[in-house]
């Protein structure tokens, strides 16, 4: 087994994910002073000029260039990764814990009858030994884990876990082949885009989320401006999205999305424990409620006891002149 | 002795706590501000089947142990107690009677559509002027013909406002007292039936409580829900024992849940500078409660156990429902001191608890009554 | 037509969970359900049965005695038949292991489909489904939010995919993992519960379905808690104060500007 780092890539819309960036440097960080490599691992159609935008993060970048790999399918991918690994023997294989993280690793490492952790938030090199930050039952524990066995491991991070960092490196494409063919046991009938350019809820930076305390679906214009200010996201409590006043796909919380950003303000969100575990890790938490016991001021780090009819105007008018400022 | 539940019975537990957090818990708040019947949720909730809890599995019941049964009135309770009341009223009270002595064709009017929820039934006892004087009661039965003519009001029926058919004590002859007392089988739209007063009740909201006037109602002679005439309050003897530990149930399920938030509470709130629940005298008080509440739910259970075993459990049952009353009313109390100025809001649970924790004192009989029964059984008549 | 749902008895997220003074292992208050994921897959398998003839749900689950209970609300909610594959001595951290034995399991048992949920909500590891469904060699669909089976021999998926959905059609055996929106998981009826109470429900060693004890003991796995700890602590917040909205929105841009660095 080699000491070498590789990284799958995902790509949205032909763009490298902000996510795969993260892990990039952080495989980077951890092969520093040693003579062992991170590897970018892009697979896909037409992906050469994709290529270029990983050569100042990675020493390493192999592509699988192929029409059969436009669409993600984890038959055809894990196939390719399956190959690759087998060739290459990194000591572990990176991947972000998204949709497609989540359906490509654990097929990948059962194929190989690997060891994976999943949803990790940290990693730390002692010296031979690696160890894994897991968060568990909702942020509550958290566990450090190690691999025994000597094999491939694979570990899926968050996203936001990890900081990008723009190393000057200049990576060498390598070009692989493999042969394949879609399984045909199964056949992708359609496929329905969101239609959103909505960034990625897991992937914002910011994130304003509304509860129950917004009143009217209408209130939630203010949060989207807000958010779009920022250049960031707004989310939503499950109240609300079972109320369908927003999608299930703004929920962040323990049947929605965990999200970990940068800035995290919580609008008329109470702060039942269902929702906060999907959010606690964020960086700076900032609560806005008229209850003062309100058990979300529990979990922030800055709040304000106020309704939120009369801050949100004023926060946006304020957030608006900070950013022109900038 | 076990103490346990069976795995069985641990299983149906959690079962309808589950099912009472997941459909009456969040609609508890509503259910208690507007003060009004909620159809829609009696309606999912009759669809589940509970109402036939306590009747034969071949009359579409369950055939639940007492066990189960006051295992459900406890979580129902800590649910929200005016749907309980509501609930209860259908499973127990308001048609005990009929299965016991109704005629088929009055079970397939009334009982078996209770059981489905279909129809509202309740229980009529309370006068203006008789509680728990059994003996005083005025409603009057008269044979007139091949029935029974009845005059009479009744005050406090769950239910009686809303209710398709009920069951009212009344007696064929004031001065034989108890021994003068039966049951008639009353049935909504029988001319001279009418609903009087609805009471706007402190506590148990959400509820319909009021008055019954039966002004010259006719009923055919098969309404007698009883053998014979006469034996009426033996009968109320029979079902006695479990309305009290029901009740005694309900409270303790009040008390669990006003536990419950109070904890919560004690263990977030913070005040000069560390959570509540680290200072002794706040400890105190949830040493004395857990105390007090595992006191109580041995006695209902044991109560339970007696009656399921066909035991005597006159005095254990009374004692009990006294009991695990004061037992909830000094939970409610304190969750209100230790939530401070929070208990005087009506945004939170607290003040819910208080509210309708002052019921336990008079249903199933007043503690005064029933210590002077329960001195008077160990004593003996001197 | 046989539908085997796999199920997780998880800690209750109100549950209470304090690390042990060795740091290795935890303890966990008595707070137990089946794992909200899962009852998609338990409700979804209940209803394909009441609208199919001839369907047989079976639900198992690989965990301790306790687990019992979450296969008897299985079976209150219409599952037919539970099992338990009883992990005593064999427990471990190792996600492969526990999809071995539940492949294991799923042979010798037969099916023509299996339905979990699309993670755990005490690890969000989201593995055991499609690792199974790769020690099964069947297709795998995750985070279905429709299904519908045809013939009794292929299913047309919707599934979420990133920044949609897909519909596939898949033939069976396959896996699915169930998303929430899937359906609405069923409040049972007593009537089931009551059968649920009654029900037999056997143990079984996952060695009698054909696996070597030492690929699947604690032994063989290949990851290892080293210790627990807790998150770190936010210190308590600080209330931004002000006379006026505008006053108080002014100090909150301010403490997120040169304390916090987020602006």
């Amino acid at each position: 087994m080699s000491k070498d780092i590789f990284v799958f890539i995902e790509c949205k819309e032909g763009v490298v994910r902000k996510a795969s960036f993260e892990l990039l440097s952080k495989a980077k960080e951890l092969n520093e002073g040693t003579s062992s490599d991170s590897y970018a691992v892009l697979i896909g159609s037409n992906v050469k000029h994709t290529a270029e935008e990983l050569r100042a993060y990675a020493d390493k970048i192999i592509i699988v260039d192929k029409d059969i790999l436009e669409e993600y399918r984890w038959d055809t991918y894990t196939h390719v990764m399956e190959h690759l690994i087998i060739k290459y023997n990194p000591r572990m294989v990176f991947g972000a814990s998204t949709v497609t993280g989540k359906d490509l690793f654990p097929r990948l490492a059962a194929r190989l009858d690997a060891p994976i952790v999943s949803d990790a938030i940290g990693i730390v090199s002692e010296g031979e030994d690696t160890k894994i930050k897991k968060p568990l039952f909702g942020g509550k524990i958290i566990s450090w884990v190690a691999f025994r066995g000597g094999k491939t491991a694979f570990v899926t991070f968050r996203p936001n876990t990890f900081s990008i960092e723009k190393k000057i490196l200049n990576g060498e494409i390598i070009e692989e082949t493999v042969d394949l063919q879609k399984d045909t046991r199964m056949n992708v009938l359609g496929i329905q885009k969101a239609g959103t350019n909505k960034i990625d809820l897991q992937e914002a930076d910011f994130i304003i989320c509304g509860g129950r305390g917004m009143k009217d679906p209408d209130n939630f214009r203010t949060l989207e401006e807000i958010a779009d200010i920022m250049g960031g996201r707004a989310g939503a409590s499950r109240a609300v999205v079972d109320a369908k006043w927003r999608d299930y796909d703004d929920q962040i919380g323990k049947s929605g999305k965990t999200v970990s950003p940068k800035l995290y303000i919580g609008c008329g969100i109470s702060g039942a424990l269902h929702h906060t575990m999907g959010m606690d890790t964020s960086k700076v938490i900032v609560a806005i409620n008229k209850d003062p016991n309100a058990p979300i001021f529990q979990y922030a780090d800055y709040g304000i006891v106020d309704d939120i009819f009369n801050i949100l105007p004023v926060l946006k008018g304020e957030l608006k002149k900070t950013k022109e400022e900038l | 002795m076990d103490f346990q539940l069976t795995e069985e019975q641990g299983f149906f537990k959690k079962t309808v706590a589950d099912m009472i957090d997941r459909m009456v818990v969040p609609k508890s708040q509503e259910i208690d501000e507007k003060d009004e019947f909620p159809w829609e949720l009696w309606k999912e909730f009759a669809r589940l089947g509970y109402l036939g809890l306590r009747y034969p599995e071949k009359i579409g019941g369950l055939n639940a142990d007492k066990i189960m049964c006051m295992t459900f009135y406890e979580e129902i309770a800590r649910g929200s107690v005016g749907f309980a009341q509501s609930a209860i009223m259908n499973i127990l009270m308001g048609t005990y009677f009929i299965h016991r002595f109704g005629s088929d064709a009055i079970k397939e009017r009334c009982l078996y559509p209770a059981m489905k929820g279909e129809k509202i039934a309740t229980m009529c006892f309370t006068e203006d002027q008789s509680g728990s004087d059994l003996g005083a009661t005025r409603t009057l039965a008269v044979q007139d013909g091949d029935g029974w003519r009845i005059n009479g009001t009744k005050m406090w029926i769950t239910n009686g406002p809303i209710c398709d058919f009920c069951t009212v004590l009344a007696t064929t002859d004031p001065s034989k007292g108890l021994k003068g007392l039966n049951f008639y089988l009353v049935e909504k739209g029988t001319p001279g039936f009418s609903t009087g007063q609805i009471i706007h009740k402190l506590g148990c909201r959400g509820t319909v409580t009021g008055e019954l006037v039966f002004d010259n109602v006719w009923v055919p002679y098969e309404n007698l829900l009883g053998k014979e005439p006469g034996k009426g309050v033996s009968y109320v003897s029979d079902i006695l024992d479990e309305v009290r530990l029901m009740t005694g149930a309900m409270a303790l399920g009040i008390a669990v849940g006003a536990y419950n938030e109070a904890l919560e509470f004690a263990r977030k709130r913070v005040a000069f500078g560390q959570p509540i629940g680290n200072y002794q005298l706040i400890r105190e008080k949830f040493a004395d409660m857990d105390t007090m509440m595992n006191a109580a739910r041995l006695m209902i259970y044991y109560g339970s156990w007696l009656l399921e075993n066909n035991m005597e459990s006159r005095v254990v049952a009374a004692e009990a429902k006294m009991y695990a009353t004061e037992v909830c009313l000094k939970v409610v109390d304190e969750l209100t001191r230790i939530y401070g100025a929070n208990a005087f809001a009506y945004e939170y649970k607290s003040q819910r608890y208080f509210r309708d924790a002052r019921f336990l004192l008079y249903g199933g009989g007043t503690h005064e009554v029933l210590k002077d029964f329960i001195g008077r059984s160990i004593i003996g008549k001197l | 037509m046989k539908i085997l749902v796999f199920i997780k008895q998880v800690a209750d997220t109100e549950a209470r969970i304090l690390i042990k003074s060795d740091k290795k292992s935890l303890e966990i208050e008595n707070k137990y359900n089946m794992n909200f994921f899962d009852e998609f897959a338990v409700e979804e398998a209940v209803s394909i049965k009441e609208k199919t003839e001839g369907t047989w749900v079976a639900v198992c689950t690989y965990g301790s005695k306790r687990a019992i209970e979450a296969l008897r609300t299985a079976i209150a909610m219409g599952a037919d038949q539970a099992f338990l594959l009883d992990n005593t001595n064999l427990d471990s951290d190792d996600p492969l292991i526990t999809a071995k034995i539940l492949a294991g399991f799923a042979r010798q048992e037969g099916f023509d489909f299996i339905l979990c949920g699309r993670q755990a909500i005490d690890d969000e590891s989201s593995n055991i489904g499609v690792m199974t469904a790769e020690f099964l060699g069947i297709p795998h669909v995750n985070s279905v939010m429709k299904l519908d089976i045809v013939n009794g021999n292929r299913a047309l998926a919707e599934s979420e995919i990133e920044g949609g959905r897909e519909t596939i059609e898949v033939q069976l055996p396959a896996l699915f993992t169930t998303q929430k929106g899937l359906n609405e998981p069923r409040v049972p009826l007593i009537t089931g519960v009551m059968k649920a109470m009654k029900a037999d429900i056997p143990l079984i060693d996952p060695c009698s379905t054909g696996l070597i004890r030492e690929t699947i003991d604690t032994g063989a796995a290949r990851i290892n808690v080293l210790y627990y700890e807790t998150p770190q602590g936010r210190p308590a917040v600080r209330i931004i104060e002000g006379a006026s909205p505008e006053e108080k929105v002014k100090g909150l841009i301010a403490v997120l500007k040169e304390e916090a660095k987020v602006l």
